[in-house]
């Protein structure tokens, strides 16, 4: 079996990235990577197959993967999903069904980091990055990329485009950034403030006024 | 009854819904002021004044002798009020009652503005009849320019977050901008790819806010406790009378406003 390393991770190679796709819409470079993670998935399949199974070659794999998975959601939570909270129409549930799946995702991939890789609860852990993101990118594009393509406009989609390009191309590892787990309620009202009960349609108030009242932080 | 009379209007309960929710999405937007002071209220029509939790010495009444006689008057600032008429065609309260959703309310939007751009300029600018200064007034004047440059608009903004932290005023901060300036920072995608209202909103921790009557634009701190709109009765509508096409209407509120903690505002020039 073989433990991970910070040397060994910084040596590996890694999976084509965003950065290396001709196209600048950013929902297109997101579905990008989602092709990449289902190969490399698929390629551990292969391995999981073979009857003699060097760990460094599961490392070759799982490392860049686990490398992409990290700094995909990390990328998707400061570039695209603020900016779907702004356009989408159905955003606010969107955004905070993929926080909480990139919490999975990420929970899963840390805990592999843990184990041998190739021992059984590695395999386990692995199974489980699996799942979680096989439902992520379903979700994700059924929903919030559809719902960007809707209703944002093709310039900003490829503006945000370069940002994750050259966010995926300076971070080829996620040493560098916050991989911990978000509190997903805390993330959208942060970025676009605490749900607001809606107004009432009649005026049924005693005071007759329109109930307007406090604004701050809308 | 009370002294809206809405209750003698010759508008009906459906009409009447239909008028308040219109002038509540039309305030709603406009109202920029109330999205980044604190709020309180509503007192109701009754409330006239504010207490200041201070004093003025007061002379005694004539013919008295004064002696070890202390005698002080306590200071309140009064609320204002503010009456905004218009008008609504009565054809179109009977196509409310007919069921009809596009209703024609042109006169109503004009006066939403109106009325959301005395609160805003009131808030910002100050309002010396209603005794009330303004966060412009009573900031430091750093003599900080946001200008037309929308490249020099993340330094000019970090300088003042920066100005704002070195006098021990936390954040999050926001950015209150009037039309034209944040009309160029929607448009404006830096070189890097990265939008500029994006960028700002980094560099605050808040929002940057479209304030229509905000002629420049101000930095101040959310933190809460700084600035203080006290409202008696929140944005209502009145009837005033009607003829045979029109009736007339108002929205109507009274408020004032205090800086408590002026250094926790950077003006800057437009």
């Amino acid at each position: 079996m073989l433990e991970h390393s910070a040397a060994e991770k910084s040596d590996a190679p890694r999976l084509p990235r965003a950065g290396d796709s001709g196209s600048d819409d950013i929902t297109q470079l997101i579905l990008d990577d989602h092709e990449r993670f289902r190969r490399a998935f698929a390629r551990l399949d292969e391995l999981q197959a073979e009857e003699s199974l060097p760990a460094a070659d599961l490392a070759e794999v799982w490392d860049p993967l686990a490398d992409l998975l990290d700094v995909h959601a990390v990328a998707e939570e400061e570039i695209f999903y603020p900016q779907l909270l702004r356009k989408g129409a159905d955003a606010r549930d969107e955004t905070l069904d993929a926080i909480g799946d990139h919490n999975d995702i990420r929970d899963a991939v840390h805990d592999a980091a843990r184990r041998p890789v190739g021992s059984q609860d590695w395999w386990e852990a692995v199974g489980r990055a699996r799942v979680a993101n096989d439902e992520h990118m379903a979700e994700e594009e059924r929903e919030g990329l559809a719902d960007f393509r809707q209703h944002a406009t093709l310039g900003l989609r490829e503006s945000l485009g370069r940002r994750f390009r050259q966010f995926m191309a300076e971070h080829h590892d996620a040493g560098d950034l916050d991989t911990s787990d978000k509190d997903p309620q805390r993330y959208v009202d942060s970025r676009v403030g605490p749900e607001q009960t809606p107004a009432p349609t009649t005026t049924p108030r005693a005071d007759h006024s329109l109930g307007i009242g406090s604004l701050k932080g809308r | 009854m009370d002294h809206l009379l809405r209750d003698i209007a010759p508008i009906p309960t459906a009409a009447w819904a239909q008028i308040d929710d219109e002038a509540r999405e039309r305030l709603v937007p406009l109202l920029a002021a109330r999205r980044v002071v604190d709020w309180t209220g509503p007192g109701g029509w009754e409330h006239s004044a504010v207490s200041l939790g201070r004093t003025q010495q007061l002379s005694g009444p004539p013919g008295t002798d004064g002696g070890a006689v202390r005698t002080r008057q306590r200071r309140v600032r009064p609320l204002a009020e503010v009456r905004v008429p218009f008008t609504v065609s009565r054809d179109e309260i009977d196509n409310a009652e007919r069921g009809a959703r596009d209703l024609e309310f042109d006169d109503l939007d004009r006066a939403a503005r109106q009325a959301a751009e005395i609160e805003n300029r009131a808030v910002f600018h100050g309002w010396p009849d209603a005794d009330i200064e303004g966060i412009i007034a009573a900031a430091p004047a750093p003599n900080v320019k946001l200008g037309a440059d929308t490249h020099s608009y993340p330094g000019v903004v970090a300088g003042a977050v920066d100005r704002l932290r070195l006098a021990g005023v936390e954040g999050p901060y926001a950015l209150a901008v009037g039309p034209d300036a944040y009309t160029r920072i929607i448009e404006t995608t830096e070189d890097t790819g990265y939008l500029l209202l994006d960028h700002l909103t980094k560099i605050l921790g808040g929002n940057v806010v479209w304030t229509p009557g905000l002629d420049s634009a101000v930095v101040l701190s959310q933190r809460g406790d700084d600035f203080h709109l006290n409202v008696g009765q929140d944005i209502s509508i009145g009837y005033s009378h009607h003829d045979a096409d029109t009736v007339h209407l108002y929205l109507e509120e009274s408020f004032t406003f205090q800086v408590t903690e002026p250094d926790a505002a950077i003006a800057l020039t437009s």
